[in-house]
């Protein structure tokens, strides 16, 4: 599956910005342009790869998980996911922005609003993948109870 | 030494609090009214195709159109606008779905 591995990616990169920014300097402006762009455009790829499984294969994954032991998989992970995706879509592209407006050798508060926006696509990237991970799991509890 | 946004940082920053609450919103009446599903899905096949390009046409248009019209200043409350929406825009998700499960 594609967008699992392009969102931890996506993750790695905003990781990646993070530090480029704790030690933002005349020589590395070019790299903190560089994570933030590719941590976004990951992000776009997770969505489009992410959002063609999920309309097109999830629906028989659904009907297992509804009918296995974990049916919560669904009802709370999935649901909670696919709408809270969007919130890290916007703040990574947000990121990229930033990034490119803003000048974090000499300015301390465009460092620290762009530290809170790395940090909370992580974490809200990182919940996603532990959501996607309940989701399997229901499947695979599913495909247990079923006898297959 | 600056302390400024620029124009854009303000302007699409202030999209991107106006989109992710919009998306919870949007989200709690999608899921608590099946006919304002059933009227996305039928606007581009599935409600969650709709949902997310009216997510990022949001924050695309208004940052676009805020970028324009907003001056570069400090404005101090953009962090924590951008921290208070994220967090109050995935605990309404959290309980939506916690109480429809």
């Amino acid at each position: 599956m594609i967008h699992p591995t392009t969102g931890a990616l996506a993750i790695f990169c905003a990781i990646w910005f993070m530090v480029e920014v704790l030690n933002a300097s005349e020589r590395n402006r070019g790299r903190i342009r560089a994570a933030a762009l590719t941590s976004a455009l990951l992000m776009v790829i997770t969505w489009i790869a992410g959002g063609y499984w999920y309309v097109v294969y999830y629906p028989a994954d659904k009907a297992v998980i509804l009918s296995g032991a974990w049916p919560f998989a669904h009802k709370f992970f999935m649901e909670a996911k696919e709408h809270a995706f969007f919130i890290t879509l916007v703040l990574s592209l947000y990121l990229a922005i930033v990034a490119r407006k803003e000048d974090f050798v000499r300015n301390r508060s465009a460092r620290v609003l762009a530290l809170w926006v790395a940090a909370m696509v992580i974490l809200s990237a990182f919940a996603m993948e532990g959501a996607g991970s309940f989701i399997a799991m229901g499947v695979r509890m599913g495909l247990i109870q079923a006898g297959i | 030494m600056p302390s400024t946004f620029s124009k854009q940082t303000i302007g699409y920053g202030i999209a991107a609090v106006v989109a992710i609450l919009g998306n919870t919103a949007l989200t709690w009446v999608k899921e608590t009214n099946p006919a304002v599903n059933a009227f996305m899905k039928q606007l581009m096949y599935h409600h969650w195709i709709t949902h997310g390009l009216a997510v990022l046409l949001v924050f695309l248009v208004l940052g676009f159109i805020l970028s324009r019209i907003v001056r570069s200043s400090a404005c101090r409350t953009l962090t924590f606008m951008l921290v208070l929406a994220s967090a109050a825009g995935a605990l309404g998700l959290v309980w939506l779905f916690l109480s429809l499960s």
